[in-house]
């Protein structure tokens, strides 16, 4: 951790923050303004070049509604016209309590996308969808070269058993398709079907 | 994105960061975050409950000059300052005061703009300042 007297402008947020969160005014005060400015800006920046009037038609607000939206300092807005917003512009909405740690990390991100998210797209969760599998088959790979012992303890655990040959098969048939030369090669995938 | 720059007092240092530390956690806080906040969008999205340019009506001691509004405990405060040319994206702090202690802004406005003539004539009296404060 940053001694506070070698903090500078450079440090990283939350470093700088960190001093500070502990306090409960400082935290209950920025937790509130973060959230309420941000929020506001997330309302323009999804408006972008459209007048409020315009806006308003795409999510079903009148354009005094807009305004609002996009005033940090009302702090009236609804659970149920945030939700349809978000219905409207087909993006999605989190509304959670959560701990400290994982607010300053959440609130990290000022980029443009965060501001204005994109709306839904079936590609971006096919990626997502491959990602995982991937990321769940590499999972079970691992698991199955880790030592012995460890895998012993850990299936003592909650972790899943290693996969048996059967299920490597299954698993190889999930794959990708190929290129054409290694489907119509002799290779041992092939082999064991 | 709007760089922020502080003006640096001398002896003193940053003008704003120095105001802050006087203030409470709550004041602390809201600043902070109104700030975080403006440094992270375009000028031209800066909210209008959260900055102001002024100079209208009859603060003509204020031409020139814009304003940064914070409210804490229902008290407000302003940071004045300025941009540095048109189109330009960064914007230098110059005065931070609690509102009701100058309402009509006579004390703020002219120190305001004897702080920017200073700048203006001498660069070094002004720093980048990053927000959250540390």
């Amino acid at each position: 951790m940053i001694p506070p007297n070698q903090l500078t402008a450079d440090s990283p947020r939350i470093s700088r923050l960190g001093r500070e969160i502990g306090d409960v005014p400082f935290r209950a005060s920025y937790f509130t303004s973060q959230l309420k400015a941000f929020l506001a800006d997330q309302i323009r920046a999804l408006r972008g070049d459209q007048s409020q009037a315009e806006f308003g038609r795409i999510i079903g607000k009148p354009q005094s509604v807009v305004s609002r939206l996009e005033n940090e300092a009302y702090g009236q807005l609804s659970l149920q016209t945030l939700i349809d917003i978000a219905n409207k512009l087909d993006i999605a909405l989190l509304v959670r309590f959560v701990d400290w740690p994982t607010f300053l990390r959440f609130t990290e991100d000022y980029s443009s996308e965060a501001f204005a998210p994109a709306p839904f797209s079936q590609q971006q969760i096919d990626a997502l969808v491959r990602e995982e599998e991937a990321r769940a088959k590499a999972n079970k790979l691992m698991d199955m070269f880790r030592p012995m012992e460890q895998r012993q303890e850990s299936s003592a655990q909650d972790s899943p058993s290693p996969p048996s040959s059967a299920e490597l098969v299954w698993i190889d048939s999930q794959r990708k398709p190929q290129p054409p030369q290694l489907e119509n090669g002799n290779g041992r995938l092939r082999a064991m079907r | 994105m709007v760089a922020l720059r502080c003006y640096v007092a001398d002896p003193g240092g940053d003008v704003v960061r120095v105001w802050m530390a006087g203030q409470s956690g709550a004041v602390r806080g809201a600043a902070n975050a109104v700030l975080e906040g403006l440094q992270a969008i375009p000028r031209n999205r800066w909210r209008r409950k959260s900055f102001a340019q002024l100079g209208k009506r009859k603060q003509k001691e204020c031409v020139g000059l814009g304003e940064i509004r914070i409210k804490a405990d229902d008290i407000h405060y302003r940071i004045l300052g300025y941009f540095s040319a048109e189109g330009e994206e960064t914007f230098t702090m110059l005065v931070a005061f609690r509102k009701d202690c100058d309402p009509a802004y006579h004390q703020a406005c002219p120190l305001a703009q004897t702080r920017k003539a200073e700048i203006e004539s001498d660069s070094s009296k002004s720093a980048d300042c990053r927000f959250p404060a540390h």
